[in-house]
């Protein structure tokens, strides 16, 4: 997936978990999910797990706090296999 | 004794040791005694009054609140800022509290809860500047506002050269005075949450069990992770502190998975609801040997699943890993198994390890509708009684009565037991296996939660009288949420859940709104839930 499709994904992730009946927030590179309410911890792994899936990225976060993932370009650096583009 | 005696001994001997660290700050024992009993100062001079609010979440203020709530010689009720205020105001109401402390969590959601209030309180606003507590003055007249500032410096005096030197030293002699020491308010099945009275003789009495089962000392680093409203928070303070150890509070961020914190940190004593290590499981972040440091690992709150466990066991090879069991009502924990690599395998049912065995010091039995002792590997009601035997609900006698009752083969004073509505069963081994629930409660995310409170507010928001909660989804017997089955409601979705989020905290609101023409029945003609489950998985698939 690139990173506009795991975009989308995000997006789609968050419509349905906050019954936002398909709406979702305008996913900019620098948005914070935890600081702008877009989740909460709990749904935030769930997240992760989800573009896992998703990705068929295999990850490895056993020396990084997920919050260090909590703006969208760095969701999209992590899943999308690349280091910083934007 | 009291708790504060178990804090006040450790900040004796180890004046200058951490006593808890937040956010990367150290405050030592003697600093945070000293913060401690500022508050207690303030509080001291209520008059007339035995239970005192806390509304805080992870900062030195909650802990400096609940602290001088103690010191002050009165009980503490916690309230989580992030359950919505017209909980928060009903909790407030029913203990009868009027004076609270707050810290900067507290605050952000400070006007939700005044709103709801519906009488006049005394706020200690820990965390706020001067300019801060004029400006709520000054649009909350009806209230009384104070800042740190305001407070009385702490006597001089304080009598600390009489308490014993440390907790585990005094273990023979423990005897807690009867006084309420929290008041712990969990879901209510009639749709009002409900206050579990906890004495500090009950308390007093789980940390010696705690003090029998590990030998904590001042080089240990405890993991604080538990929501204070959270009983289970307590084991993170009191048994920390009593050893003289230093508590590490996770950030509220970083909960759910906080590998690199205690890598970081070098915890040695790790304390969560197994959530959170399977969550750390599916994250790859339980690789063998990353969390060297650690050296007691105890899960509680919901079914510790075995591969969970292996995983865990794993990752902190020199730590022993125990699953601990206990509702609130018997003070944070009653049952303890510990997971053995070798052989605790062959003893799990279902995936799920063992609940163990009750701690010396209580006795549990397992008993049939009719309170009989059922026979040898059948599934029956555990119920347990002994010191950690809470003195019942806030205000609440019928409830009381109907949850600690007296067994009529035996006789005596001490026949006093709480039935925990917990089916289990023995296993060949001598331990007890959870086998559900007999009635409706229910474990979201580690969150006791009755069904019957969720189905409260759907009635009332659906403006209908059929609407059942269905935990959902489910995984290795532990839900991470729950939906809603509504039948006769003409309510629109989002005016419903609007509603459940005004009233009920997160984990309570359900995720989805199923809609039937009528409830399916059961032979009883009762509502049938496991239909209604099944229906629920086929709409929805797979548990995602």
């Amino acid at each position: 997936m690139n990173r506009q499709e795991i975009r989308i994904a995000i997006g789609e992730f968050l419509a349905e978990r906050n019954n936002t009946n398909g709406s979702s927030p305008v996913l900019e590179d620098g948005r914070n999910l935890f600081e702008a309410g877009d989740i909460d911890s709990f749904g935030f792994l769930e997240l992760l797990l989800f573009l896992g899936e998703k990705t068929g990225r295999e990850f490895d976060l056993s020396d990084k706090d997920p919050s260090e993932l909590a703006a969208v370009g760095a969701l999209l650096d992590y899943f999308a296999g690349d280091s910083h583009q934007n | 004794m009291t708790l504060v005696d178990v804090f006040r001994s450790s900040a004796a001997r180890y004046p200058d040791l951490p006593a808890l660290v937040v956010d990367g700050e150290i405050q030592t024992y003697a600093e945070l005694q000293r913060a401690s009993l500022r508050v207690a100062a303030q509080l001291s001079g209520e008059a007339g009054v035995r239970l005192h609010g806390v509304l805080g979440a992870a900062s030195a203020a909650a802990f400096q609140g609940i602290l001088g709530t103690l010191m002050s010689g009165a009980g503490y009720v916690p309230l989580n800022p992030a359950f919505p205020g017209s909980r928060s105001a009903y909790m407030l109401q029913a203990s009868g509290v009027s004076v609270l402390t707050v810290d900067r969590f507290g605050v952000e959601k400070l006007d939700g809860l005044l709103a709801e209030a519906g009488r006049s309180l005394t706020l200690i606003l820990l965390d706020a500047m001067d300019e801060e507590v004029r400006q709520w003055r000054a649009s909350h007249p009806e209230h009384r506002f104070l800042g740190m500032q305001d407070l009385p410096d702490p006597p001089d005096n304080d009598p600390v050269d009489r308490m014993p030197a440390t907790l585990h030293d005094s273990r023979v002699t423990v005897d807690g005075s009867d006084d309420i020491a929290y008041l712990m308010f969990t879901s209510g099945s009639t749709g009002k949450p409900k206050g579990v009275m906890i004495s500090h003789r009950n308390i007093l009495s789980y940390l010696d069990a705690m003090g029998a089962l590990y030998d904590f000392g001042p080089d240990d680093r405890f993991s604080q992770m538990f929501d204070l409203t959270f009983d289970l928070s307590l084991f993170d303070m009191f048994v920390c502190w009593g050893a003289g150890a230093a508590l590490y509070v996770v950030p509220q961020k970083d909960r759910m998975a906080p590998a690199s914190f205690v890598r970081r940190n070098e915890l040695t004593v790790w304390f969560s609801v197994p959530a959170v290590a399977g969550f750390m499981n599916q994250l790859k972040m339980l690789k063998p040997g990353n969390f060297p440091s650690l050296r007691v690992s105890a899960f509680c709150g919901e079914p510790l699943p075995a591969t969970v466990t292996e995983s865990w066991q794993a990752a902190a090879p020199n730590s022993v890993v125990d699953n601990l069991y206990g509702p609130t009502e018997l003070t944070v924990a009653c049952t303890v198994y510990r997971w053995d690599p070798e052989t605790s395998t062959q003893y799990c049912e279902n995936g799920v390890v063992p609940i163990g065995r009750p701690y010396s010091q209580l006795e549990a039995v397992l008993v049939d509708a009719r309170l009989q002792r059922i026979a040898p590997g059948e599934a029956g009601e555990l119920c347990v009684r002994g010191p950690q035997t809470s003195l019942g609900y806030w205000q609440n006698e019928s409830l009381t009565n109907e949850r600690f009752v007296r067994m009529p083969w035996m006789e005596g004073e001490d026949n006093r037991w709480y039935r925990t509505g917990d089916l289990v069963r023995t296993n060949g081994n001598g331990d007890f296996i959870f086998v559900g629930r007999v009635d409706n409660q229910v474990k979201i995310l580690g969150y006791r939660v009755e069904l019957g409170e969720i189905e409260a507010r759907l009635r009332e928001h659906g403006r209908t009288d059929f609407a059942i909660a269905v935990p959902w989804p489910v995984k290795n017997g532990s839900a991470s949420g729950v939906v809603a089955c509504l039948a006769g409601s003409e309510v629109p979705d989002d005016q419903v859940l609007l509603g459940c989020r005004r009233d009920l905290p997160d984990y309570m609101v359900p995720s989805r709104i199923f809609h039937f023409e009528r409830m399916p029945l059961n032979a009883n003609g009762k509502i049938d839930r496991n239909k209604l489950r099944e229906l629920v998985e086929e709409m929805t698939g797979a548990a995602r």
